[in-house]
């Protein structure tokens, strides 16, 4: 199928200025929109695209809607004579968060109303094109399959380093978006075909749709300070011609093309056949920008963020303490966890709202793909929904109202599942059993749609201590479910050793004879020395670290790294005032011994935390030394919060104080320095982040009572927010005092905000909570 | 680099302070691993001056250049070069993720970043000098929105103009915050005998507020810009 060119171009040809909306041609010049689709038809186009690249709400402000500019869009393709006409719909042009300030629901809305107006005017299918980021590519999608019947076609866009200017590379752009439903996946923009080759040939190999390409007319370079294309007609055909003869089913241009490229390409490649692929069908998950296959190798998934018999965890997520998960799991993927298994499940707590921010927030500190693990759907359909790329769901089983409440789940938003061995009379005690509901699992699986390849069968492990003789069974489930039924496997190895003493060496031991049975994935503790020794030797005997490469570099001499900080004879104050921040936990604990927490607070922190500021106010230090100081008490300070909540003692605070960076800003560095350092001085910080809208810090301020907020911009321009912020605590009768920072910020600024107290650096912060909490004591 | 490295110290606020080795090996770390993980993307465009008349108006598009500060830039330039440059997503990324395991390493970072991307339009800058200079024609320095009285709202204008986004992967925000965060927009004139800005402390417009000038160092002439200024 032939797709036309390239519209900016031509529209600049007939006078549109660079940096004007191209999309209002449809509404002021739409005998110019009509005449270069009719030239493109002309040309051989069996598809035009509409001019409505970004004609969507961010863009279009004001003056037209969305709906009047896509009408006149589809009208104007539709009156070219085009055999079928392309809704186009390009990037929102706003990065979405965590990188920008657009939520992925707000996408989704943007995208749907586009959509919307497209199918009701008559388009005949939608083309989204230009993604960067797949999680808007996702927003797309979602916007498109739930709010129109059209068919989809999704392409991305790749630089010469082979990945999107905000870094997925194609393997993760395939493999996530051809589960998602869409009805061909490609490639437009950014080079010429040739240049594209890489990114085609591995879309080519993975793909079980139709691929797109629509390259540019080679590569922009500047003439006379104007960019023009340097790829003819002629050799543009010849190099599209080379990818269709590789598998590429659908063509047309991009930038610089013209109804000429299109022309020759019709002349060139209008009479060959398609060529048909034999992808590639491997068993993968993804993140935004980050592929994880599970065949031929053995994936370790990090456990720890599971609240089942964790106090710390389930302790966090009752208080919204997001940090905590964070920090689990970036510890997780440094410690060597390829996945991370995340769930959130307590009896007392909004799972799907709780899962819905869990995902949010760990997917914006980590590249590994997430498991999202629930027994209830709804929390599942939440997690899925907000993730970004395609995720293993945890978990469905044999029973039929769990299969048939999942697999839709699963089929939508193309996902990953793993089958527990179970149904409705329970766990079989024979391998040939769980055998059996692994096939059931898989034919209904298949009957809904989901490729085989999608499912991941967990033969499940009983405790060892409880059920000795099972132990094996479950080994053997694992063989032949692999040789039977061809399938792969993980398995949750800690529950082995539940109940019986040193787990790891039982656990350690299950996991090499579980990969030894041909385990696939293993569910493990990455924090377990003796499990990742396993691993590391299995993945030497398993043919896949080539050449030892690995483990040479991990187990040869002194490499191995114990958790026991550096003796050290400096003292608690010079450790702090030298900010040697990794010595400082180790001190605290000798202190310990024979100190009270709130006197090595009182005696030793706060004195060498006040020297360290002195000499930083007198620019004796500049601020990374104060911040090491600062992190050394903080690394202390967590020492004392573990013990004080071993022994049952509240945390004592000195006073509870707001921060937030205000609404239309996301520089939160300054905040979070301000906010070590308050902590270090002992008070208890609410932080609502960066972006943060008037109102939700009204809401908070009342919520927990605060009588002190700091909040931060770095802008001219959101400085207006801090403004309105404080105006509507001010309004709402709340007699809370505010002190504000942040790089434009002068005490001018202060006054004309209405704020109380102008801090011009973090230790300033700190001289004013001092004074508020004595003055108001 | 020994310059590089005297630029990140000085966005970190640095003014002749003893260093210890520990802050040093960070520094000079996180110069390099910013380096490795980024790859930067530039583009511009060149357009004559049509007006003068409030603001500059550029030929063949619909911009301004508002502000009495850029008038006075642009005197004796008839033409203008735009200019966008990036450091891309994965600069924020690399700064982000060191923001829960080591802040002050986050910090770092980011001072290494707004090093990196001043260095690249640096050299993007003397491109364009060599270029017209073939031509007899001479460069005034960068001027970004935000700078004097050039309003920040010229941001997503230039944006457009540029077709940055498709380009170079650059957005803004509706309250005209450049992402990825490390990016730079810019004007440069051309003329034969343009503008020179002055180059002292004394006749520039922060002078009251500088931080840089804590430590009582010359660090010449610095435009006002909300973007780029300080890290805290």
């Amino acid at each position: 199928m032939f797709f036309d060119g390239a519209m900016g171009t031509m529209l600049q040809q007939h006078g549109l200025t660079p940096g004007a909306l191209p999309e209002l041609y449809n509404l002021t010049h739409p005998d110019i929109v009509i005449d270069i689709h009719r030239a493109y038809v002309q040309a051989g186009a069996d598809i035009v695209t509409t001019n409505t690249f970004q004609a969507h709400e961010l863009k279009l402000s004001g003056e037209h809607s969305v709906e009047a500019v896509v009408r006149a869009g589809v009208r104007c393709a539709r009156e070219s004579g085009a055999r079928f006409v392309a809704l186009d719909v390009g990037p929102l042009g706003q990065l979405l968060e965590p990188m920008g300030t657009v939520s992925f629901e707000r996408a989704y809305e943007i995208f749907r109303r586009q959509m919307a107006a497209g199918e009701k005017a008559g388009a005949d299918l939608i083309v989204i094109e230009t993604i960067s980021d797949l999680y808007e590519a996702k927003a797309a999608i979602l916007a498109a399959k739930e709010n129109t019947n059209l068919p989809v076609i999704c392409s991305m866009t790749f630089q010469e380093d082979g990945r999107t200017f905000v870094g997925c590379d194609p393997l993760t752009a395939v493999v996530t978006l051809q589960d998602l439903g869409v009805d061909a996946l490609g490639v437009n923009c950014s080079l010429g075909p040739e240049s594209l080759k890489p990114v085609i040939d591995m879309m080519l190999k993975y793909s079980r749709l139709p691929v797109i390409l629509q390259a540019n007319a080679g590569l922009p370079v500047i003439q006379n300070g104007q960019t023009v294309y340097d790829l003819g007609p002629e050799t543009y055909a010849e190099q599209v011609m080379e990818m269709v003869r590789q598998g590429v089913r659908l063509v047309g241009g991009c930038c610089g093309t013209t109804p000429e490229y299109i022309r020759l390409l019709k002349e060139k490649i209008g009479n060959m056949s398609p060529v048909y692929t034999n992808p590639i069908r491997v068993t993968a998950c993804t993140s935004g920008t980050q592929t994880v296959i599970l065949d031929d190798r053995i994936t370790e998934i990090g456990e720890r963020l599971n609240p089942t018999g964790k106090k710390a965890m389930q302790r966090a997520l009752r208080t919204g303490d997001i940090d905590f998960l964070l920090d689990e799991a970036i510890a997780q993927v440094q410690a060597g966890a390829q996945v991370l298994d995340v769930n959130v499940g307590l009896p007392d707590i909004d799972e799907p709202a709780t899962i819905s921010k869990a995902v949010r927030e760990i997917q914006s500190v980590t590249r590994a793909p997430l498991q999202i693990d629930s027994s209830d759907p709804a929390a599942i359909e939440a997690g899925i929904r907000i993730y970004n790329g395609k995720p293993i769901i945890n978990s469905v089983n044999g029973k039929k109202e769990v299969m048939d409440s999942i697999f839709p789940l699963a089929k939508k938003y193309g996902a990953l599942v793993v089958g527990l061995t179970l149904d409705e009379s329970g766990i079989p005690t024979t391998a040939q059993g769980r055998c059996e509901i692994a096939r059931r699992i898989r034919d209904t699986a298949i009957s809904y749609g989901i490729p085989e390849e999608n499912l991941l069968i967990d033969c499940l492990v009983l405790t060892a201590s409880a059920q000795q003789a099972q132990v094996k069974e479950t080994l053997a489930a694992i063989r032949m479910v692999g040789s039977e039924l061809g399938m792969k496997t993980v398995l949750g190895i800690s529950n082995v050793s539940f109940g019986l003493p040193d787990r790891e060496l039982l656990n350690s031991t299950f996991l090499a004879s579980a990969l030894g049975a041909g385990l696939d994935a293993a569910i493990i503790n990455p924090y377990s020395k003796r499990c990742c020794e396993v691993l590391d030797a299995s993945r030497v005997l398993n043919d896949e670290d080539r050449n030892a490469v690995n483990y040479i570099a991990r187990h040869t001499g002194e490499t191995v790294i114990t958790a026991a900080p550096a003796k050290t004879d400096l003292s608690l104050a010079e450790i702090i005032e030298r900010g040697l921040k990794d010595q400082s936990a180790g001190a605290v604990e000798r202190l310990l011994e024979n100190t009270t927490p709130l006197d090595i607070i009182d005696r030793e922190f706060i004195p060498a935390l006040d020297r360290v500021g002195k000499r930083f106010e007198s620019a004796k230090i500049f601020l990374p030394q104060l911040m090491l100081s600062a992190q050394a008490v903080q690394n202390g300070f967590a020492v004392i919060s573990s013990r004080m909540r071993e022994s049952g003692q509240q945390r004592m605070t000195k006073g509870k104080i707001l921060l937030a960076t205000v609404h239309g800003d996301i520089h939160d560095i300054g905040k979070n320095i301000v906010k070590m350092l308050l902590e270090n001085y002992g008070y208890e910080v609410v932080d609502l982040g960066k972006d943060v809208p008037p109102e939700a810090v009204v809401d908070a301020i009342r919520e927990n009572d605060i009588r002190l907020a700091g909040l931060s911009a770095l802008m001219t321009t959101t400085v207006k927010s801090m403004k309105d912020t404080i105006a509507a605590a001010r309004k709402s009768g709340l007699g809370c005092t505010f002190f504000v920072g942040g790089a434009v910020l002068t005490q001018e600024y202060a006054s004309y905000v209405g704020a109380d107290y102008y801090a011009g650096d973090a230790m300033e912060s700190v001289a004013i909570a001092n004074r508020f909490f004595a003055a108001n004591a | 680099m020994e310059n590089a490295k005297a630029e990140v110290l000085r966005y970190l606020g640095y003014c002749g302070q003893a260093l210890s080795p520990e802050l040093d090996v960070m520094i000079e770390e996180c110069m390099q691993s910013m380096r490795e993980a980024v790859t930067p993307f530039q583009t511009r465009m060149t357009f004559c001056i049509c007006s003068r008349t409030d603001g500059i108006r550029l030929d063949n598009t619909g911009i301004v250049l508002g502000g009495k500060d850029i008038c006075r830039h642009l005197a004796g330039c008839g033409q203008v070069v735009l200019l966008a440059a990036t450091l891309g997503a994965a600069a924020d990324s690399l700064i982000r993720h060191w923001e829960r395991l080591d802040i002050t390493r986050s910090l770092v970072l980011d001072a290494c970043a707004t090093q990196y991307i001043e260095q690249c339009c640096d050299e993007l800058e003397e491109q364009v000098k060599q270029e017209e200079s073939e031509c007899g024609l001479a460069i005034t320095s960068r001027f970004s929105p935000g700078y004097g009285d050039l309003p920040l709202d010229t941001q997503p204008k230039l944006l457009a103009v540029l077709d940055a986004g498709r380009r170079i992967g650059l957005t803004c925000t509706e309250r005209f915050i450049l992402i990825p965060r490390k990016s730079v927009t810019a004007v440069i004139g051309l003329g034969e005998n343009p503008h020179k800005r002055p180059d002292d402390c004394d006749s520039c417009p922060l002078k009251h507020t500088c931080s840089f000038t804590k430590g009582k160092r010359n660090y010449g002439y610095t435009e006002i810009d909300t973007e780029q200024n300080h890290v805290l």
